[in-house]
C-alpha cells in the first residue's frame, strides 16, 4: 500500500494528523488546480479551503485511497467551477488581486506579467502550468492527477507556452 | 515563430521540443530530437527560446513559494458530528512535505504537538514514544519526545514541521526534544536547518546553536565531533565556547573543546551520506584544500568568461572537474544562473569522473540545477542511477527516494571498482 493510500485509511477512521499529512504531500497539488481555476490567489484560497472541507467530509465516498490525488484535484474542480457559477465573474472581471509591491526591476515586472497573463489563460491551459510549475508534478503527475493522457498533457503545456510567449511579446515587443 | 519552422509535422515538433525541455523523453526520442537540433540551427533556437520563458516561468513561481504553506496552515477542520473546530498550524517546508503541529482547542481532546516525518527510511527506523517502540517506516509521523532510531543496516531521514531536514546514519537515535530542540543520542546525523529562530542541538555535555545551516554531528561514548558545511554556528561544552564558520569542525573530547579547524574536504566529511567512502582515503590536507579552492576559482572563471558550447565542445577534457568543483562551491551559492549554466554543462559532458560532485549537487537549492545534474547522472549511468531527471524539481519525498537510489547505485559501482 502506498504512503498517501495508507494515510487515506487513516484519515477516514477522522485521524486529523493522518488527514494533515494528505494535506502535506498533496496540498501544492491541490492549490495549483484551484489557482488555475480563479482569478487570483484570494479566491484561489477560498476555493483551496473549500474544496479541502468537501474532501474531508467525504473521504469515505472515495473507493480507493491510491485514487486519492485524481478524486481530490476533482474536488478542488469542482469547488472552483462553484465558486465561478455563483459569482459570475470569472474570467470577466480585472483581476483583484492587492496592487503588486513596488517593482524591484524588470524582472520583477516580468514576473507580474507572466503571473498575470497564465491567469488569463483558458482554465486548462492555466492548470498545466500551475501543476507543473506550481505543483511540481511531472507530465505522468500531472496526467494522473487531472485524469487524461500523457500526450495531452504535452500538447496543453505546449499550448500554454506558445500562447504565454505571444501574449508577453504582444505586452512587450522589445523585451529579449 | 513559424518562420523558423523545421520540415516536419510543426505541432509535433513543437510537442517533442517541449517534453526535451521538461526531461519527459524517452531515450531513443531524446537522441532523435538531440541529433535534429544539432542539425538545425533553428530548432536549437526555439529550444533556447523555450529556456528562456522555462527560466522566467520558474522564477514566477519561486517568488511566492510559500503561498501552500500558508494556505495549508489556515486550513480548520470541522470536527464531524461536534461543533468544536480544530487548529491546526501546519508548517509546510521549503519542499512539499511536512507540516504536522497540531495543537488543540481547549475542549477538543489533547493531541501531541507533531514534529515532524519520516520521509525516506532504507529500512525501517524505530520511534519510541513514551514506553513503547514501534516501527516507523516512511510516513511515520514522529511527535514531541519521541526518539528515533536507526539500526544497523538502516538509514533514514527525517522532515521537521519547521522545515528543517535530518538525515540518520546506520546505527544513530535522537531525541526531537521540541520545535527546533534535537538530541543526538548516538552515531551520525547530518541536517540543513531552516531559517528563523535558534536550532539547538544537543549531544551529551555539547550544546550547539545554528541558525539557518547545514552541518554534521557524530556522537560516540567518548566523542562529539561537528562539522558546519554553511552558515555559523556556537558550540558550548565544559564551559568553553567556538563559533564556527562554513567549513570549519571542532570536536569535544576528554573533557575538552578542542580549537576548530577547517574541514578539508567535504566530500570526504559527507562521504557516509553520499556513499562517497571510496573517495575518503589518503589525501594531504593542505594539499586537498588548496586543490580545492585552485580547482573552485579555475572552474568560476570558465564559467564567467567561456561560453557554454565551447566548454563543452573543445574543453571538456580540461572543464569537468573545475566547473564541477565550482558548482558545489561555497562561492557559488549565490551564483544561481552561473550555477545553472555549470550544472548544463555536467550534463552536456556527462562524465563519469565528476560522479560524487554531481551527487552533491542534487542537493543544490534550484530546481533548474537539480535537473540538469540528474540528467548527468541520468548519461553517466545510462539510465541506471537516475531515469527520470523531473523527480529532482522539488525537494520531496521522490527526490530524496532519487537521490538515495542514485547515491546507492554509485556506491555500488566504486564498490566494485575496489575490488
Amino acid at each position: 500500500m502506498s504512503t498517501t493510500a495508507a494515510l487515506v485509511e487513516r484519515a477516514r477512521r477522522d485521524d486529523r494528523a493522518a488527514f494533515e499529512a494528505l494535506l502535506a504531500l498533496h496540498g501544492r497539488t491541490l492549490l495549483a488546480v484551484a489557482r488555475a481555476g480563479t482569478r487570483n490567489s484570494v479566491d484561489a484560497e477560498e476555493v483551496f479551503q473549500e474544496g479541502t472541507m468537501r474532501i474531508w467530509r467525504s473521504l469515505a465516498s472515495l473507493e480507493s485511497g491510491d485514487r486519492f490525488v485524481a478524486w481530490s484535484c476533482s474536488v478542488v474542480q469542482h469547488a472552483a467551477r462553484d465558486r465561478a457559477r455563483r459569482e459570475k465573474v470569472r474570467r470577466a472581471a480585472p483581476l483583484t488581486d492587492r496592487p503588486a509591491p513596488p517593482a524591484s526591476g524588470p524582472s520583477e515586472q516580468r514576473r507580474r506579467r507572466i503571473v498575470d497573463a497564465v491567469r488569463s489563460m483558458p482554465a486548462p491551459l492555466a492548470e498545466v502550468i500551475e501543476l507543473f510549475y506550481f505543483g511540481g508534478l511531472s507530465y505522468a503527475e500531472i496526467a494522473n492527477a487531472i485524469e487524461m493522457s500523457v500526450p495531452t498533457v504535452n500538447s496543453r503545456l505546449t499550448k500554454a507556452r506558445a500562447l504565454l510567449r505571444r501574449t508577453l511579446e504582444q505586452e512587450d515587443p522589445n523585451h529579449d | 515563430m513559424t518562420d523558423r519552422m523545421p520540415s516536419g509535422d510543426p505541432e509535433r515538433i513543437d510537442a517533442d521540443l517541449n517534453a526535451y525541455l521538461d526531461h519527459e523523453l524517452a531515450a531513443e526520442e531524446r537522441a532523435a530530437i538531440e541529433q535534429r537540433i544539432a542539425q538545425e540551427p533553428e530548432l536549437a533556437q526555439r529550444l533556447e527560446d523555450l529556456r528562456t520563458l522555462d527560466s522566467d516561468l520558474r522564477d514566477s513561481y519561486a517568488q511566492s513559494p510559500d503561498q501552500a504553506e500558508a494556505a495549508i496552515s489556515r486550513i480548520s477542520l470541522p470536527r464531524p458530528g461536534r461543533l468544536t473546530w480544530f487548529a491546526i498550524p501546519a508548517a509546510v517546508a521549503a519542499g512539499i512535505l511536512i507540516g504536522l503541529a497540531m495543537q488543540a482547542q481547549p475542549t477538543a481532546p489533547a493531541v501531541p504537538t507533531m514534529l515532524g516525518v519520516v520521509s525516506v527510511a532504507t529500512g525501517e527506523l524505530t520511534v519510541r514514544t513514551g514506553t513503547r517502540d514501534e516501527p516507523a517506516p516512511g510516513g511515520s509521523l514522529l511527535p514531541e519526545s519521541a526518539i528515533v532510531s536507526a539500526d544497523d543496516s538502516t538509514r533514514g531521514s527525517i522532515q521537521l514541521t519547521d522545515g528543517s531536514l535530518l538525515r540518520l546514519d546506520r546505527g544513530a537515535s535522537i531525541r526531537l526534544v521540541k520545535n527546533r530542540e534535537i538530541e543526538v543520542i548516538r552515531g551520525r546525523v547530518w541536517s540543513r536547518v531552516s531559517p528563523g529562530e535558534p536550532f539547538h542541538l544537543l549531544a551529551g555535555e555539547t550544546s550547539i546553536t545554528v541558525l539557518g545551516t547545514e552541518l554534521a554531528l557524530q556522537r560516540t561514548d567518548a566523542r562529539t565531533h561537528l562539522q558546519l558545511f554553511s552558515g555559523r554556528a556556537r558550540v558550548e561544552a565544559a564551559g568553553a565556547t567556538r563559533d564556527l564558520a562554513a567549513g570549519q569542525e571542532v570536536a569535544f573530547e576528554k573533557g575538552k573543546l578542542a580549537p576548530t579547524r577547517r574541514i578539508h574536504s567535504v566530500a570526504i566529511a559527507t562521504g557516509w551520506m553520499l556513499e562517497l567512502h571510496a573517495f575518503a582515503g589518503g589525501r594531504d590536507d593542505a594539499l586537498a584544500d588548496h586543490m580545492d579552492r585552485l580547482l573552485t576559482d579555475l572552474g568560476r572563471t570558465k564559467m564567467i568568461s567561456i561560453d557554454e558550447r565551447t566548454v563543452i565542445e573543445e574543453l571538456h577534457t580540461v572543464c569537468r572537474v573545475p566547473v564541477a568543483r565550482y558548482l558545489v562551491s561555497e562561492g557559488a551559492r549565490t551564483e544561481t544562473a552561473m550555477r545553472q549554466k555549470a550544472a548544463r554543462v555536467l550534463a552536456e559532458i556527462a562524465d563519469r569522473s565528476v560522479m560524487p560532485t554531481l551527487l552533491q549537487a542534487l542537493h543544490d537549492e534550484d530546481s533548474a540545477v537539480r535537473i540538469s545534474t540528474a540528467e548527468a547522472i541520468r548519461m553517466v549511468s545510462n539510465a541506471a542511477a537516475c531515469a527520470d531527471p523531473s523527480v529532482f524539481r522539488y525537494r520531496n519525498e521522490a527526490s530524496l527516494s532519487a537521490t538515495q537510489a542514485a547515491q546507492a547505485w554509485w556506491a555500488n559501482q566504486t564498490g566494485a571498482h575496489r575490488r
